[in-house]
């Protein structure tokens, strides 16, 4: 559903693909732990993070994400033996476009984060928020008139 | 072919021995003359040839008639044509033998690479390309120059000037200007052949061209394959064609009117791009603003020589009709998927119903992923992309 | 490989292209024909799709739903003709796909049985233009003359919807300085316009306020069998009282043509002719390459009426809507036609075929004349002299010329019962006319989404009395009260394109 936020009331959407065997479990930690986790996120949980079509990232932002996350297990653990190689790759094709495309650079990120890392969950959701926060709105948000 | 290799060299000038052939192709019609005797000699099983309708206007023939290729000779500078696709239709059943500008060898060997092809049935005998012009801004040409676009018999491009002849009633009038003086009036090339660097095809099996060639009608002749030397040693082992080595100085000129011609591509693409002096926030509104007029008819994608998806592909299917995006998914996907595949032909902007500046869309993405993979598409059919395939590791590795 | 020349009949544009055939002469492909004056080698969705039209089922000889051989069918339907009184006769041709040639044997069929009830889509607006201002229904402009308008007002029309191939004039022509001005319900989606006058759908009257807007322009609209007659005089007025020209795109190929070679015969409207099947004053109907149900509005409605004449002979390259047919004649398709037809741009163009079938199965009914006959009187009717026919000229030009109209008074909506509250806008395209639908949903505002309660991925029901249709829907900056349909649905319009409509969320 889209709906129209007055400005003061904006916060950040921030959409984060997680794997479902490193970044997923590493977010759950964060809540577990009971880590201090900004709402501004939404977490799609996809089995592994070579899962993840670079298409989706661009829908991602076309809906209106302001800042897409793209998380998985660090390189070398991955439970298909090398996915996430992919998603390193595809990251590297995602990184030139987002950046020619023009929009900023903060809005796209790639970390690997493993089941026990509920506090680099945490962190990097904080970190990204206040980053998305200060550059504003994604300009490919459509905003509808009343 | 032992006493050609002897000579230890692989530049030529050839021509066709044919009085009729000669006077017809452009170069002494060594082009021609080497696809019939290929086809004689059952190298190929078809010749792809383009087939002139007028000055303005030919058509593709697929053909196994050493006439139709006869009568196909000659080059033709307005058709901005790309023969990629009809090689991927037809090189499964049959063997092709074709002329090719650089874009289309580039074509074919990324549609190769994406075994849409196999470049075993497909001998590409490559054409030097200072560019091609679109028919109607020939008619303009024409006009400008005085004469009645409709009674043009003749066109050539030679030097860096553009010839034209007409025939009015009879009587034949020439008239010229200089390439430059013409883009600057804003007459001229096709945007993606003003900016494309890639002259000479050294990716074909032989490189055909006027330059370094110290004859009107004399080829300068490139063998650049053991395919090229296997045509090269049949065209003239079975008396099509004459040759003589190439002189050391031709080979200079050849280098250096290429050199010059790069140069002068590439200061026309630093002047061309729109989006160089704009800011991040500017250059989306560019392409937000460039792209909203697309009315998804999916011809750009349809004559894209890289694209190798046909009906299943992901730009049209991810795109839903019914969403309203600030940029479709459609175009999106497209200009990501040409990224690291993109060989900067043109064909997409030339089709646009709307006019988008696809050319320049497309380059601007995809020369900097290209610059940033170190890789240039089209040139080499055993180098694929460097993120292309994934090897399969099973350590760790240091990041 | 064969690569043919051809045009596509998809809007009375007429864009050139190649169709190319595999050497099995079973695919056809469409290659973009660069040398085309009129589309630069571009087409459309529907002209890039080309060959799928033309891959239909084609149409079979029958005569009483038993498949014949063509000569009897043809036999049929010359018997069954003579055995009609002329004034229980009628001849239909929208003229989409038929040739210059086609349409001078077509009336002179229609002449041969006396009938005066011949119709090409656009009789309804006889009464309405003077005869000083026919050109204008007649001919339209080169496109040369968008290319350099120095002001455009767009009249109620999308070009990027209705005529694709305009689209591009007029963003060359706004690069050469020229100012787009846009009358409509709702603002461009692709922001095409400098200035829009918004109309509200009940105060249509309005726009004459704004009369000063049109001074020294170029008017493009748009006239379709659907098109308001008040919305035409609207724009008539427009035009002779201030110094603007008038420019109108028809959704058929051949338009041009039937109107010019269709003017010193007997006509009558298509809705007028339809009315008179209904109470059986119209017994017999020859349709030439119209499938009416599929064209139409309420394709349905028009299938149910033709049922009750006594004799509906179809001459067709492909089925149709109809199953009621008592005669069936298969002519050839478009593409393979022999013969021209003229564009709105007033260009002459040669199809690029070499068949006359569809000419003399009209000819072996009526006269028996020869191709080369037919194409002299229509070379001589459209007053093209002996010169060769050249794409690149204009042939058949228009001289403008002054002349007066009524101040006009748009008469207000009928209808409007209980919770019809949405105002529903056809789209035409060329998808549109020939009976296929390219679209699957309508546009509704972001305000009447929220209204109606509705959800991505839900549908939308749009009811006008017993007529109604579930379809997807879109968002789109549009006035809350406007559902914007490309789709054909099964709602006929009342008025012009503008119906009032409920619009409520399909359960």
């Amino acid at each position: 559903m889209r709906k129209r936020l007055a400005e003061e009331e904006w916060e950040p959407k921030i959409l984060a693909f997680c794997c479902n065997w490193c970044s997923y479990a590493g977010a759950d930690a964060a809540g577990l732990e009971r880590r201090q986790v900004p709402p501004t996120i939404r977490v799609i949980r996809v089995m592994c993070s070579g899962r993840i079509d670079p298409a989706f990232v661009l829908m991602g932002l076309l809906e209106g994400a302001d800042a897409v996350l793209v998380t998985g297990c660090h390189i070398g653990d991955c439970h298909y033996v090398n996915a996430n190689y992919k998603t390193r790759n595809r990251y590297e094709f995602l990184k030139e476009f987002v950046d020619e495309l023009g929009l900023e650079p903060e809005r796209l990120w790639l970390s690997w984060i493993s089941a026990s890392e509920g506090s680099l969950f945490a962190e990097m959701v904080r970190d990204v928020t206040e980053k998305i926060k200060k550059i504003g709105p994604s300009p490919l948000r459509r905003e509808w008139k009343k | 072919m032992e006493e050609v290799k002897a000579k230890m060299s692989r530049y030529y000038l050839a021509w066709a021995k044919d009085d009729a052939i000669r006077k017809k192709g452009a170069n002494g019609g060594f082009v021609t003359a080497t696809l019939v005797s290929a086809l004689e000699a059952d190298f190929i099983d078809v010749a792809l040839v383009v087939k002139k309708k007028s000055v303005y206007e030919g058509i593709p023939v697929l053909t196994n008639d050493p006439e139709e290729i006869k009568e196909s000779s000659g080059s033709l500078h307005c058709v901005p044509l790309n023969l990629t696709k009809y090689v991927v239709e037809y090189a499964a059943k049959k063997r092709i033998g074709l002329p090719t500008k650089p874009c289309d060898a580039r074509g074919i060997i990324e549609q190769a690479k994406r075994r849409q092809a196999s470049l075993e049935n497909v001998y590409m005998i490559g054409l030097n390309c200072g560019a091609t012009l679109h028919p109607l801004r020939m008619r303009e040409i024409a006009a400008y120059y005085g004469l009645d676009p409709d009674s043009v018999v003749r066109e050539e491009i030679k030097e860096g000037k553009i010839f034209l002849v007409s025939d009015e009633e009879g009587k034949e009038k020439e008239k010229w200007m200089k390439i430059d003086e013409l883009e600057e009036k804003g007459y001229g090339r096709r945007d993606a052949c003003k900016s494309c660097v890639t002259k000479i095809p050294t990716m074909a099996d032989l490189a055909c061209g006027n330059w370094g060639s110290n004859d009107e009608k004399k080829t300068f002749v490139d063998v650049l394959t053991d395919k090229g030397e296997t045509l090269f040693k049949n065209a003239v082992d079975s008396g099509y064609v004459a040759i003589e080595e190439a002189p050391g100085k031709g080979i200079e000129t050849r280098q250096r009117i290429d050199a010059g011609m790069q140069k002068r591509a590439a200061s026309w693409k630093e002047k061309m791009d729109a989006l160089k002096a704009l800011s991040r926030s500017e250059r989306f509104e560019f392409y937000v603003d460039a792209l909203k007029n697309c009315i998804h008819c999916g011809a750009c994608k349809e004559v894209c020589p890289v694209c190798a998806c046909e009906e299943d592909a992901k730009c049209t299917g991810l795109y839903d009709e019914r969403d309203s995006y600030a940029i479709s998914m459609y175009n999106l996907v497209r200009i990501f998927h040409l990224m690291d595949s993109c060989i900067h032909c043109g064909q997409c902007e030339d089709v646009c119903p709307v006019d988008i500046p696809l050319t320049l869309i497309q380059r601007r993405f995809s020369e900097r992923m290209q610059r940033h993979l170190g890789y240039t598409p089209g040139m080499d059919v055993t180098k694929k992309p460097p993120l292309y395939e994934t090897e399969l590791r099973w350590s760790a590795e240091a990041e | 490989m064969k690569t043919n020349s051809s045009i596509c009949h998809g809007c009375s544009i007429g864009c050139g292209l190649y169709l190319v055939e595999s050497e099995e002469g079973e695919k056809r492909k469409v290659l973009h024909r660069t040398t085309s004056p009129m589309n630069e080698g571009k087409l459309c969705r529907f002209g890039t799709d080309l060959h799928t039209y033309y891959e239909r089922e084609t149409m079979i000889n029958s005569v009483d739903g038993k498949e014949v051989k063509q000569d009897e069918a043809i036999k049929a339907a010359k018997e069954s003709l003579k055995g009609m009184k002329p004034e229980e006769l009628a001849f239909i041709a929208l003229p989409g796909t038929i040739t210059n040639e086609e349409i001078v044997s077509f009336l002179s069929l229609a002449a041969e049985f006396g009938c005066e009830n011949v119709s090409f889509g656009f009789e309804r607006f006889f009464g309405v233009v003077p005869e000083e201002a026919a050109y204008i229904i007649e001919k339209g402009l080169p496109f040369s003359e968008v290319d350099g308008a120095s002001k455009i007002i767009l009249f109620f029309l999308d070009p990027f919807v209705h005529y694709p191939l305009l689209a591009r004039r007029i963003l060359k022509a706004k690069k050469n300085g020229a100012k787009v001005i846009e009358v409509s319900f709702a603002k461009n989606e692709r922001g095409i316009a400098d200035e829009t006058v918004l109309v509200v759908p009940t105060e249509v009257e309005r726009i004459k306020e704004k009369k000063e807007l049109f001074e020294d322009s170029l008017i493009i609209g748009e006239l379709t069998p659907y098109t308001n007659p008040q919305l035409l005089s609207f724009m008539l007025w427009l035009n002779a009282s201030t110094a603007s020209r008038l420019f109108l795109l028809k959704p058929f190929l051949n338009s041009t043509g039937a109107f010019l070679l269709g003017k010193d015969s007997g006509r009558k409207d298509l809705f007028e002719i339809l009315e008179g099947v209904e109470k059986g004053e119209i017994k017999a109907l020859y349709l030439l390459e119209t499938d009416l149900a599929g064209a139409m509005l309420g394709g349905e409605g028009v299938a149910e009426t033709t049922s009750k004449l006594d004799l509906l002979i179809e001459q067709n390259a492909f089925r149709t809507h109809f199953d009621t047919a008592g005669i069936t004649i298969c002519s050839e398709p478009f593409f393979m036609k022999k013969g021209t037809v003229v564009n709105v741009e007033g260009r002459v163009l040669e199809i690029g075929g070499e068949s006359e079938k569809g000419l003399q199965i009209m000819e072996s009914i009526g006269k028996g004349r020869k191709y080369e006959e037919v194409h002299e009187e229509a070379k001589k009717r459209l007053g093209l002299g002996d010169s060769e026919i050249n794409e690149f000229e204009i042939a058949v030009k228009r001289e403008e010329r002054k002349f007066e109209v009524a101040e006009p008074k748009i008469e207000k909506e009928e209808g409007g019962g209980a919770g019809e509250e949405y105002f529903l806008w056809y789209k035409t395209n060329p998808f549109f006319w020939n009976g296929i639908r390219a679209k699957n949903f309508v546009e509704i505002s972001p305000v009447a989404m929220k209204e109606l309660g509705l959800f991505r991925g839900d549908e939308v029901e749009i009811a006008q009395g017993e007529q109604k249709e579930r379809i997807g829907f879109k968002i789109s900056d549009l006035p809350q009260n406007l559902v914007l349909s490309e789709a054909k649905l099964a709602i006929k319009p009342l008025q012009g394109l503008l119906t009032r409509v409920e619009t409520r969320r399909a359960e």
